[in-house]
Order: C-alpha cells, then structure tokens, then sequence
C-alpha cells in the first residue's frame, strides 16, 4: 500500500469535516475558508494514486475497497476540476455563508462532493450506492434550500425521481449480487442510474433543478454529480453476455428519444440555466447510443468528462457572460464544442460516437448515421437560443471570471490533451477527420436556422412554471407530496399539445403511473 | 414432637384460641388469635414437609383405627390445603388486629375472633380427615363459623344474605349426609376403604348424586352459586378473605377427594363430562357476572364462583396425568390470591370509604403496594405465570390436551381471559387518575399483608416442583 | 449447577432486584432511584459483554430449574439470545438515562421504575429463554409490565390504550398458551434446539396438528409483533410517555413478539420443517402485507408518533419476512434488522420526545423549522429517519441488502419488489418530516416551550445525549458492519450455527 491512497478515504472525508465544522457558528469562518480547497485531494489522489494499489477496508460496510483504474482516474480528475472551479466561483460571490439558506447550500455542497468523488473511486456496487446515494440526495439540499416555492417544487420533483432511482439501482445491484435477472437488472440499472442522466421519461427533473440553483452548485450538478452516475454505468452496466437479451435497440431508441426531447425542450425555455438543464437531457440522449456498443466504451467516456468540463463552463457562463462582451464572446466556443463543431473538443467525442455506430447490427447503424448529425443540429440551435438569452440579461458586477474561463479552456483543449495521453483515445483525431463532413453541416443548418428563426421573429412558447399554489401546506395532505404541479396552458396547437403532455407529466400521479408501467414493462420485457 | 402430636394441635390449639378469645372478649382477643397462628403455620409447614417427604401422617384418635374408630390421615392435597390455611389464617389475623378499630369490624370488637379461630379449627379437621362422616363434622363446623362470620356487623343486607347462606349450606350439608348414610350400607367411611368396597347400583348412584349436588351447593357451582356473592360482599372484608380463600375450597376439597376415591369408580363418562362442564358454566357465568359488577368485592366474589369452577374438571380429567395436582394447586393458589385481594378491598374500603369502582380512582397513587397486591393476586386468577395459578394452568391443560378432551382447554384458556377482563377492570379504575375523592392513609404495614400473601401466590408459581410432589402424595 | 448457570440468572436479576426495590423507595427520593437504576443498567451491561467474549469462544451458558416434573425452566445463552440481550441492555441503559431526564418532577416515578425494570427483565428472559414455557413465562410478564407503563398517566385515552393493549395481548398470551401446550402434549417437553430445530423427533403424521400449532404460535407472537390484523394495540399505545414509547417500539414489546416468531421458525420447528409444512410462504406473505399496510398507514398520520408507531408496524415485519424466506441470507438480514431497527426506532422516539416535551411539537404540521431550533435532535432524527429508508450508510441499509439478496437467493424475488416499494413508501413519510425540519421557515411560535428544558443546549442533556448515542450507533452499525463484533457480524456468526455449511 502506497501513502498516495490514504488520499481516497481523505478525499471523501475532507469535505465531509468541512461541512460539519461549517454548521456551528464559532467554527464557521475557517471552514468556510477551507471550503474551495477541498476537492485538491481528489485532484491530488487522481494524479498520485497508482494504477492497481488498493486500499481495502473490509470493516466499513459490508467490505470495501478503494481503488482507481484509468476510467476512474480520468472522471476524477475533471470532477475534482469542476468541484474546484465551482467552489472558484462561488467564493468570491460571498454566497458561502450569507444567512441560513446559504449555510445549508454549503453543507450539502460539500456532501454532494464527497459522495460524487468517492463513487468514482470504488469498483465495488455497495460502497458505490452509498457514494452515489450521498451526491444524488445532498443534490436534493442544494436544490431546495433556498427558501423559495419554485426552488422547493423543484427539489421535491427531484427528489421523488433520485428516490425512485435509488430503488431502481439497489434493486440491480442486489440482483447482480445474487446473480439472477442479469437482463432485468441492467435495465434497472440504466433506468435507477440513468434519471441523473434525464433518460425519457425520468427527464423532468433536471431543468427546473439546475434553473432553482446558484451558478456554482448547477456548474456541480452537471458535472460530477452526472459523472457518477455515468461512471457506475459504465463500472456497472453488463453490456454484453450470454444470459444478456439485446439491449441495443433500446438504448439507441431510448438515447435518440432522450435526445430530440431534450433538446425541443431546451428550446422551449426563457431561463439560460433552466435551458442547459434540458440540454444535459439531450446530450446524455446522445451518450446513451454510445452505451449500446460495448468497444465504444472510452468514446463515451471520453464524451461524459468533455460534457461536463463544458456544461459547468456554460452554466458559471450564465453568470460569468455578464461581465461583458469579452466574457459572452467566449462563451460561444463552449456553446460551439458542445455542438461538435470541429475543431473543438466536443468534435473528437462526437466523431468516435459515429464511427463506433457503424459497428452496430442494422437497422441500428443507419438509425444512428442520421440521428446523430442531427443531434447537433438541434444542440446549434438550443445553444443559439442560449446565448441570446444570457446577453439579455443585465449586465452584472462582481461575478468571477475565472473559473469560467478556466472551464472553457480545458473544454476546448481538453479532449486534445486526452487524445495525445490517452492510448485508447489515440484515434479520436483521425475520426474527426473522417467524420469532418458529418460534423460540421448539422451545426451549420442549426445555426442558419436560429437567425433565420431569429430574424423572423419566430415567438416560442413557454413551458408552464411550477406552480407554487400547490405547494402551500394545506391540512392533511400537508405532508404530502402536492397533488399536481403544473398548470394547464391555455394555447392550442401542437406546441402547446407538447407543453401539455409535459405538464401532465409533472403531475405526480402521472409520475407514478408512468414509473409503474416503466417497471412492469421492463420485467415482462426481462422475462420474454 | 411427633406428627401424630402436630396434627392434634392443629386442630386443638385453634378450638382453645377460640375459647380463650371468645372469654377475654375485646381487645384482648385479638392476642389469642395472633399468639396461636405463627404455631399453626410452623405446624403446618412441618406436616407438609413430612408428607412431602412421603412420611405416614395418620393418628387414630383414641387409639381405634379405621373402620371402628375414627382416624386422621393427611394426604398431600390436605397438608397443602391446611398449609394455605396457615397462610391466610396468620394473615387474616394479623390484618384484623389492625382493621379492628378502623374497618367494618369496628362495631363488634373482638367478636370477630371466635368465629375466626373456630372456623381455622374446622379446616384443620377437614384437611385430617380420612373418612366421610369426620368430614361432614368439619363441613358443618365450618359453615356454622362462617355464617357467623357474614353477619358480624349486623346489618341488614348481611343477615339476609347469611340466612340465605345458611339455607343452601344446611340443605348441602343434609343432602351430604344423607349421602354418608347410603355409604355406610357398604360397610365402612373410610374413605380408602370406600374405594375398594363400593360397588355400582342405587345406594352408590344416590350417594353420588346426594354428595356431589350438596358439596357443589356448598362451593358454590352455578347454578347453585347465588347465595355466594351477597354473602362474601357483605361479609366484612377479613372474613371475606377467609369465606372466599378457604371456605368454598373447603368442600370442593370434599368433592374431589369423594370423586376420586369412591365415585370415580362408579360413575360413567357421560356424567363426569356433564360435571365438567357444569365447572365449565361456573367458570363462564361467573367471569361474566364479575365483568358485570359495579363494587370491587362483589365482582371478587363472583370470581370465585368461576374459579372454583375450574377445579370441576379434575372430574372428567380423572386420572389423566398432572390433573390432580393441578387442580389443587389452583385450588390453593386461588385461596391466597382470592385472600390478598379481599383483604386489599377492605384497605380501599378503609381509605376511600367506598368500594364502587369509580370511587377507587387514584387509589395506584396513593395506595400503591395495595393496588400491586389486587394485581399480583390478579395474575393467579388469570393464570398468568409465574404465578402458582399458571402452573395448575399449564397442568390442566396437559392432562386435558393428553387426555385428548382438547374442549376443556378451550375452557381454560377462555376463563383466563375472562379473568383478565374482570382483573384488568379493577386496575383500569385503580390506576386512573382521580380528582380530589376524600382519602384516609392506611397503615403501611397492613398494605404489606395483602401483598405478602399475594407474592406467596405468585411465588408458589417457582415452588411448582416440590408443590406437586406433595400433591401426588396420596394422589388417586 | 456449576458457575455457567450463574450468569443468565445474573443477567435477569440485575434488572429485577433493582425494579422490586425502587417499588418500595418513596417518592422523593431521587438519587437512591437513579443510583438503582443506573447501577443495574451497568451492571447488565457489563455482564452482557462478559457473554459475548464468553459465546464468542464458543461456551454455552445455562440454568437449568424445574418448574414442574417434565417442565423445566430453562435459561440459556446461545448467540441468538445474545444478539437479543446485547440489544435490550444496551438500548435499556440509553433509555434509563433518557426517562430519568423525561420524567424529572412527574408524579409516580418509583412505580414507573419499578416496571421499567420489570419490563427489561422480561426482554431478556424472553432472549434468554430456553424452551417454549420459559420464553412464555417472561413474554406474559412482559405484557403484565409494560401495561401500567401505557397508562401510567392515568387519563382517559391512555386507558382505552392499556384496555386496547391488553384485550390484544391477553388474547394472544391465551392463544400462545394453548399452542405451547398442544405441542408440549404432542411432542413431550424439549429445548430450543439450533440446527434443524426441535421437532425432529415428532412423526410426520402429525403436519396438520404442527401447522395447526405453528398457526397458533405465531399468532401468539404476531400480536406483540404487529403483524397484520393484529396491530391495532400499537398506534394507540402511543399515548404512553416516550421513554415507553422508544422502549416498546424498539427493544421489548414488539421484538418479544418478532424473536418469539424467529425462535420458533429456527429452533423450534427448524427451517426445513417449517418449510417442508408449507408454512414459511404464507407467512413471508403475511409479512409483506403488513410491511406494505403499515407504511400507507403512516402515510396518513399527522400525529408523529403516531406515524412512527405505523412506521414500527411495518419495519417489524422486515424481521419476519427474513425469517420466513428461509434461506441463510435472508436470515442475516432479519436478524440484523432486529438490532438495526432497534437502534434507529428508539432514536426516532427519543426525538419525537425531545420535540414534544421541549417544544410542545406532536403533529408532524407543526414541525416547520425544528432544525434550526433544535439542530441535534434533527440529525439524530436524520439519520435514523435515512436508515429506516434503507439508504446507507445508516444501519437500514445493511439489513436491506441482505433481505433483498437473501429473497433472491431463496428464489423469492417477488418479496424484494415489497421491499423496495416499502423503501419508497418509508422515504415519502419521512422526507417530508425532513423538509419541514430543515427546509421550512418558521412563522409561528411553538406551541408549548418549555423554558426548562432550555440551557446552554438545545434541551437537557439527558433528553439529548441518548437520542444522539443511538443515532450513532445506528450509524456505526451500518458503516462499520463489516466488523466481525457488528450486529451484521454477531447476525452471520448465528446464521452460520443455523446454516452448517
């Protein structure tokens, strides 16, 4: 055992101290001071750590061992990267402490931290439910600590779908553990794992989450947040075997959907932040292809680290483009890599992804040849929206810069850098070469649509808010979930169809119609 | 001394108590009783080892042995049966000498004694004797005591209700002892020697009938158990203890020693399930009318005519085994615990002025060791372990279940519940919080009396082993 | 008798002699009652680990006495009994210390003492039993005790509750009673016996009177169990003071009636009888159902100890249903889910305590902003809550695992699903306590704050500390259960006796 991999166990328990010294007054000042810092000993273990060391610890539930392999190695660090540029943000914005909302935010924060870095440095399923389960609730903190309605819906539609996830993802893990179901069991891994990716129909979510938090805690929710549930699918997903029913046309159908959903929605939307929820959604669409080919494994890999480097650069953008026009200039080239134009680093991922779908048995190749170009045709055009909306907003002062421009940075050059030291990643800059073509023409048709769109003076429709009536406690089922949350919108027509259908959606009941028809369809699906 | 002198002064020593009471008159009596009780317990527990040892107690009196004369001879279940007599007389006594000048004795000083002490002598006798008509002398003096004992007072509800006493306890006793005469044409009363010379036909079928039927009048079967409840109500509360504990397991001591000795032989299956369940509707019909009750010593009462239904069943149990034992251990169980809560009732009647169950409110906080008294005593009746009435529980239901007559299980269980219903219902009240009900403190040291003896009851439950080898001495 | 009989006489009687004499103390005085109870919870304590290191080493303890000729009473410590013991004594030192805080200046104390300590010394003769008479020795004195804790305030509810209480456990003693016997009869006396149970010796002709006797045994214990229909006692009992409460919900009352189902299953009728009857399946479903009911239950309570009581309800099962699935894994996590739950329940009670005498706080709609006001007692209440979810690291998780891993093993994944949703469920009762706890503003005053109670710390330390140690047992349980002396550890080491491999 080398010393390098006490960093594992410091590194979860670094931000978990900090926290606990944040809570009493007499303490929290030095706390807070140390409260950025924290994520150094991940940064650190992902550098230091040796490939193959392991730190067992068979006492701490039913036995674990912290290690890390390349794949873990390679999310920790860029979590580590977010962790630290977020925490960059948020300090010089003095919101660390101010007033009781502000204390709670920090400590769940600091929890989210350490559970999304310690789910990226196990192997094992249990400790990595324990770590993925800290992030997704303390996320929940996040959400709802401020004290206002929508913040609280919000939280609460978070919640209840983390919950449900969790279930999904224990249920895996103890069918994994017993060795029975593997098909049922992968399903119910994708599904309990991928709600924190906004997989159809657990995508509702993400958007009003990421619109009710602070720059700084949406930058880490997209980011590692995500990336462990990205991670365990990657660690955990069985994706090939004998006992394995195909799950091919399911994930690129469900990634496709997940995809074209997303991004319709994202354009839907009047806040920035609200936007780049929905745009998660579409993206993670994009990576769930990836997962139906097991040999594409480092694309997605490569695809989930670019992700969340440059959705944390364009959420801390949101409040960074506010500085001035140097700041929302830059903005565009993140806005750019995520739409995949090359030469930006979004490109490489991009192209791996659809040089791995040839590999695909038919119909599914061709599926994919014309769906993923097209992904970044509607991600040009949510992006353009995007931009638009955050130089609408009013300028502001005392907003950090830096973190932001350092997000950009290594979400440009990043994947380079990767390409060049990682072996497995070494042919990413020839298939964006190849793939030149495929890439650059959806993000020049987006674009080309957005001004034409934009000129036109094409109105979009809003999606209804959360309505915060339904929210007020009222007698016995004050303790309850609220009955419905949404609103019926008023405007025919078939935008307004798919705003309703949402809305429905929203509602609770729905919610659990829905998740209960999910399982029942998954088990016979297992069973046939 | 020797066994044969003991059980002399068993009987004597509390025959001269009497006297001596009944001369000195006033407070003084109460010196005689307390003076002769601590003797009788040691001269009981020395009887009852020796029996228990399997030692021969028998003592001719006058030198004629049976079938001539008349002879003593303890068997277990009578040297248990004189040991709780022991029991509860030493308590009684001392509890008396306290409640004297306070309870409901307070308007017949002293005259509580005589009756007490002649009513101790008659068990004593009973317990000894081996032969029916010695039993039938016992019997009456026992009865003729204890009506006395109900009307001490003098009130009006008592009279009547010790005449009513009187009537069925006479027409009991004359039924009995027509049934000794129909015995004696098969040549001897001992009952030993009975058991070998009494054959099936009329005289035996009489006999049976006339003494079953009297001695269940006497103990107060339904549906021969009016009189009972009255009669112990408003007796006053010590002598409530001793009419409730020993009288009525006096005579079914009677019964079940003529069944097994002599009638068992004789009777049919049909019939001994008939009188179980007569025991059965005892056990019933008085659990439910103490469910009924408004007063705390009527509904005591008429527990005891539900308990003693119970020991019925040691009739068509016969010889299964565990059943005898059982039986007495209820029996004598029951004598201890029904004696510590009668005589908690009177500390409530004496604090509170009133026995309505409404009026005990409170009574958990100001009178504690009293209420745990009712309440420990109440574990025998329910059959709850580890009190003794749990062991001749679990016995009976043994020898029911091997047996194979699995109903009379249900009728224990059943009759357990019952009694938790009625128990429980006296501590409800006790334990509610009162408002301001005018309280007069009790001495705490007449609060132990009733808890002392309803420990012993409840540790008897830990006695259970050499309990039992007593019993089967001399057991059918 | 040689001196291995001594300890588990010791072991009851350090609760009992203590609770006879606070019987007898007067009112006032405190100290000697404290100095009491606190010397027998320490000393039964320190007996208890002497135990573990002894069965741990592979020795047997046992008290042999004759109650009747064929009827022994019987005490023995194998490492089932342990598990038990271990709980209730550690869980009744905590809760002294806590109704000592509770019950300052309230009347009666001596009485409640007094069958405070009766009622532990029932749990662990239950734990300690040895044979079916004893175990139903101490389970009669269990209901007899804990009866005037329920109506100890003497109001009117609080007698409808004890009337409730023991309407249900009388029945159920009466019932018990009549299997023990019926088996006894069938079977002539026997012990308790691990590795395929006692019955081995019992014709097989006999099934429909050993179903028979299995139906009323576990109908006996499923009264004090809660399983459904049988549960109604629990929720009103809930008017007793919350030190009874936490006491019944977590250590005695209800798991007496689990781990009488769990003795019997294993060491009376053994696994592979029990199944070979076809009576575990029945029961597993029996158990699903109640775990479910509870939970929509409590869903509906506003009143939060009332919504804790239904959360009882439906965690107890969790025991049976580990039982009844009959496999070594799924054994494992009933086992260990009697201690976890034990620890994360009591904790939970301690706090609605807490809340209640210090805030005035019973209604789950009145709690806005009780974590800020009360900060400790909220984490405590966390935690536990998290645990109930089965979210780890908290000791739930544990046992959920091995429930979920040991109802697949035994091919009985249907019971896996009842367990997530219960899962589900028990998160949409407690997180919206939670919310209002931490996430809500408070507007209004608290209905009744008792300045009393209100020191340097948010409550008096005795109110707090407990409520805080066994939120972090509950924890330690769970994040460290892969010790070898965790409730997991001390679970598989009994499962390994019942299980040979």
């Amino acid at each position: 055992m080398t010393p390098a991999l006490l960093l594992l166990p410091v590194m979860v328990l670094a931000p978990v101290a900090v926290a606990a010294l944040v809570l009493p007054a007499r303490t929290r000042r030095a706390a807070t001071a140390l409260a950025p810092w924290t994520p150094l000993a991940a940064l650190a273990a992902a550098v230091l750590v040796p490939d193959g060391a392991t730190l067992r610890l068979p006492a701490v539930l039913l036995g674990t061992t912290l290690a890390l392999d390349t794949m873990g190695r390679l999310f920790l660090g860029v979590s580590a990267l977010v962790w630290l540029a977020a925490g960059a943000h948020r300090r010089p914005a003095g919101g660390w402490v101010a007033g009781a909302a502000e204390v709670r935010r920090t400590v769940f924060f600091l929890l989210s931290q350490a559970g999304s870095l310690g789910a990226l440095a196990t192997m094992e399923p249990v400790p990595f439910y324990l770590f993925f389960a800290v992030a997704t609730v303390a996320a929940y903190g996040m959400i709802a600590a401020g004290a206002t309605l929508a913040g609280r819906a919000a939280g609460r539609l978070y919640l209840a779908i983390a919950l449900f996830g969790e279930l999904l993802a224990l249920a895996a893990f103890m069918l994994f553990a017993a060795g029975q179901a593997p098909g049922l069991a992968a399903v119910l891994l994708l599904f309990g794992l991928g709600n924190k990716l906004g997989l159809l129909p657990l995508h509702l979510a993400l958007a009003p989450a990421y619109a009710a938090m602070p720059a700084a805690a949406t930058a880490a929710f997209a980011g590692p947040v995500l990336n462990a549930a990205v991670y365990g699918l990657l660690r955990f997903l069985p994706l090939a075997g004998p006992a394995l029913p195909d799950l091919t046309g399911l994930l690129v159908v469900l990634g496709l959907a997940t995809a074209f959903t997303g991004g319709l929605l994202a354009l839907l939307q009047d806040d920035p932040k609200a936007l780049l929820g929905y745009s998660t959604v579409s993206q993670m669409g994009i990576l769930t292809t990836g997962l139906a080919a097991a040999p594409l494994a480092p694309a997605v890999i490569l695809f989930a680290l670019l992700h969340a480097v440059t959705k944390a650069a364009l959420v801390l953008g949101t409040d960074a483009g506010r500085r001035g026009p140097v700041p929302l200039a830059v903005l565009v080239l993140p806005a750019l890599s995520l739409a995949a134009l090359p030469p930006a680093g979004g490109a490489l991922a991009k192209a791996w992804l659809e040089e791995g779908a040839s590999a695909l048995p038919e119909p599914w190749a061709g599926v994919l040849h014309v769906g993923l170009p097209l992904t970044s045709t509607a991600t040009a055009l949510y992006m353009a929206r995007f931009l638009w909306l955050v130089a609408r907003k009013a300028p502001a002062r005392g907003v950090p810069v830096a973190p932001f421009l350092a997000l950009a940075a290594t979400a440009l050059a990043g994947p380079w850098i990767v390409a060049v030291a990682w072996r497995a990643a070494a042919d990413a800059p020839a298939m964006m070469m190849a793939h030149a073509w495929t890439l650059v023409w959806p993000v020049v048709l987006g674009t080309v649509l957005a001004v034409a769109g934009w000129r036109a003076g094409v109105s979009l429709p809003r999606l209804p808010d959360v309505d915060p009536d339904a929210l007020r406690p009222s007698g016995s089922t004050a303790a309850r979930f609220p009955p419905a949350i949404g609103r019926r919108p008023r405007r025919a027509g078939l935008w307004a169809r798919v705003v309703a259908v949402e809305a429905r959606l929203r509602t609770q009941r729905m919610l659990g119609l829905v998740f209960f028809a999910m399982l029942a369809l998954m088990a016979v699906l297992a069973h046939a | 001394m020797t066994h044969e002198a003991w059980a002399t002064v068993m009987v004597v020593l509390p025959l001269l108590a009497a006297a001596a009471a009944f001369l000195l008159g006033g407070r003084w009596a109460a010196w005689a009783g307390n003076l002769a009780a601590p003797v009788l317990v040691a001269g009981a527990a020395v009887l009852a080892l020796a029996v228990g040892r399997g030692e021969e107690v028998r003592h001719a009196l006058g030198g004629w042995g049976a079938p001539l004369g008349i002879e003593w001879r303890l068997d277990g279940a009578g040297a248990a049966m004189q040991l709780a007599t022991a029991l509860v007389g030493w308590g009684v006594a001392l509890f008396a000498t306290g409640y004297e000048p306070h309870g409901d004795l307070e308007r017949a000083p002293g005259r509580f004694w005589p009756p007490f002490l002649m009513l101790w002598a008659g068990l004593d006798a009973l317990c000894l004797s081996a032969d029916v008509f010695n039993l039938y002398v016992a019997l009456e003096l026992i009865a003729l005591a204890a009506i006395v004992l109900v009307t001490l007072e003098g009130k009006a509800a008592a009279v009547t209700a010790a005449m009513r006493y009187l009537l069925v306890a006479q027409v009991g006793a004359l039924c009995y002892f027509v049934g000794v005469g129909f015995l004696y044409g098969f040549g001897t009363l001992d009952l030993t020697q009975l058991g070998a010379a009494v054959r099936p036909g009329v005289p035996a079928t009489l006999a049976l009938a006339l003494m079953t039927v009297g001695l269940m009048a006497k103990s107060a079967l339904v549906p021969l158990h009016v009189w009972l409840p009255p009669a112990h109500s408003a007796a006053p509360s010590p002598a409530s203890a001793l009419l409730s504990g020993l009288v009525v397991a006096a005579s079914m001591l009677v019964l079940l020693r003529l069944w097994a000795a002599v009638f068992d032989a004789v009777a049919g299956e049909a019939l001994k399930q008939a009188i179980g369940a007569l025991g059965v509707a005892s056990v019933l019909w008085g659990s439910l009318l103490a469910l009924r009750q408004e007063r705390l010593k009527p509904l005591l009462a008429y527990s005891t005519v539900a308990q003693v239904g119970y020991l019925l069943l040691l009739v068509p149990l016969g010889g299964a085994a565990g059943a005898w034992p059982g039986g007495f251990l209820l029996l004598i169980a029951h004598a201890l615990a029904k004696a510590a809560m009668f005589l908690a009732a009177g500390l409530i009647l004496e604090a509170l002025g009133d026995d309505r169950l409404p009026s005990i409110h409170g009574a958990a906080r100001h009178m504690p060791m009293t209420v745990f008294a009712l309440g420990i005593g109440g574990l025998t009746l329910m059959g709850l372990p580890p009190s003794g009435g749990f062991l001749a529980k679990w016995l009976l239901l043994g020898a029911a279940l091997e047996s194979g007559q699995w109903w009379w299980a249900l009728a224990l269980l059943a009759g357990g519940l019952l009694a938790a219903g009625y128990v429980f219902t006296i501590l409800a009240h006790a334990f509610k919080e009162a408002s301001d009900a005018p309280f007069t403190p009790v001495r705490p040291w007449m609060e132990g009396i009733p808890l002392g003896l309803a420990v012993v009851s409840l540790l008897m439950g830990l006695a259970g082993a050499p309990l039992t080898a007593l019993l089967e001495a001399g057991a059918p | 008798m040689n001196w291995t009989g001594l300890p588990p006489v010791l072991i009851v009687l350090s609760s009992l002699l203590p609770g006879i004499a606070i019987f007898f103390l007067a009112e006032e005085r405190t100290r000697l009652r404290v100095a009491l109870n606190l010397g027998g919870a320490v000393l039964k304590m320190a007996l208890t680990i002497l135990m573990l290191w002894g069965v741990w080493r592979g020795q047997r303890f046992e008290f042999t006495f004759a109650l009747l000729p064929g009827a022994d009473f019987v005490l023995r410590i194998d490492a089932l009994a342990l598990l038990f013991v271990t709980l209730s004594s550690t869980l009744w030192l905590v809760t002294t210390v806590y109704a000592i805080g509770y019950l300052e200046d309230s009347p009666n104390r001596s009485r409640f003492f007094g069958f405070f300590s009766l009622c532990v010394t029932a749990t662990v003769g239950i734990a300690q039993a040895g044979n079916l008479l004893t175990l139903f020795l101490f389970y009669e004195l269990l209901t007899l005790s804990t009866y005037p804790l329920v109506v100890h305030r003497g109001t009117d509810a609080a007698l409808d509750a004890g009337r409730v209480y023991l309407a249900y456990a009388v029945t159920a003693g009466a019932v018990l009673l009549a299997g023990i016997a019926w088996l006894y009869a069938l079977a002539g006396p026997f012990d308790f016996a691990a590795e395929g149970g006692a019955l081995a010796h019992v014709e097989r002709e006999h099934r429909t009177a050993l179903t028979a006797i299995f139906v009323l045994l576990v109908g006996g214990f499923g009264v004090k169990a809660a399983l459904v229909p049988l549960h109604g006692w629990l929720p009103r009992a809930m008017v007793a003071p919350a030190p009874v409460s936490a006491l019944l919900h977590a250590v005695a009352v209800v798991k007496a009636g689990a781990f009488g189902i769990v003795r019997v299953v294993y060491d009376v009728y053994g696994q592979t009888l029990a199944v070979d009857l076809g009576v575990t399946t029945p029961l597993a479903a029996l158990a699903a159902a109640t775990i479910l009911y509870g939970s929509l239950q409590a869903l509906r309570q506003d009143d939060l100890k009332r919504r804790l009581a239904y959360s009882t309800v439906s965690q107890l099962s969790y025991i049976v249903l580990g039982t009844a699935l009959a496999g070594p894994v799924a054994t494992i996590g009933g086992l260990v889910h009697l201690v976890h739950q034990g620890l994360m329940k009591i904790t939970l009670f301690f706090c609605a305590g807490n809340l209640a005498e210090t805030l005035g706080v019973h209604k789950i709609s009145e709690m806005d902003g009780a974590g800020r006001r009360m900060p400790w007692t909220m984490t405590a209440f966390t935690v536990a809550a998290l645990g109930m979810m089965g979210a780890p690291p908290v000791a739930g998780f544990v046992s959920e695992w091995y429930l979920g891993v040991g109802a697949l093993a035994a091919g009985q994944g249907w019971a896996l699903a009842v367990l997530l949703v219960s899962s589900a469920l028990n998160a949409s009762y407690f997180l919206p306590i939670l919310h209002r706890a931490w996430f809500v503003e408070r507007t209004a005053p608290w209905p009744h704050e008792e300045p009393a109670r209100s020191g340097r710390l948010e409550t008096s330390l005795s109110l707090l500390g407990p409520a805080v140690l066994t939120a972090a047992l509950s924890l330690g349980a769970g994040l460290l259960a892969g010790l070898d002396g965790s409730p997991l550890g001390w679970s598989r080491f009994i499962a390994a006796q019942e299980f040979p491999l």
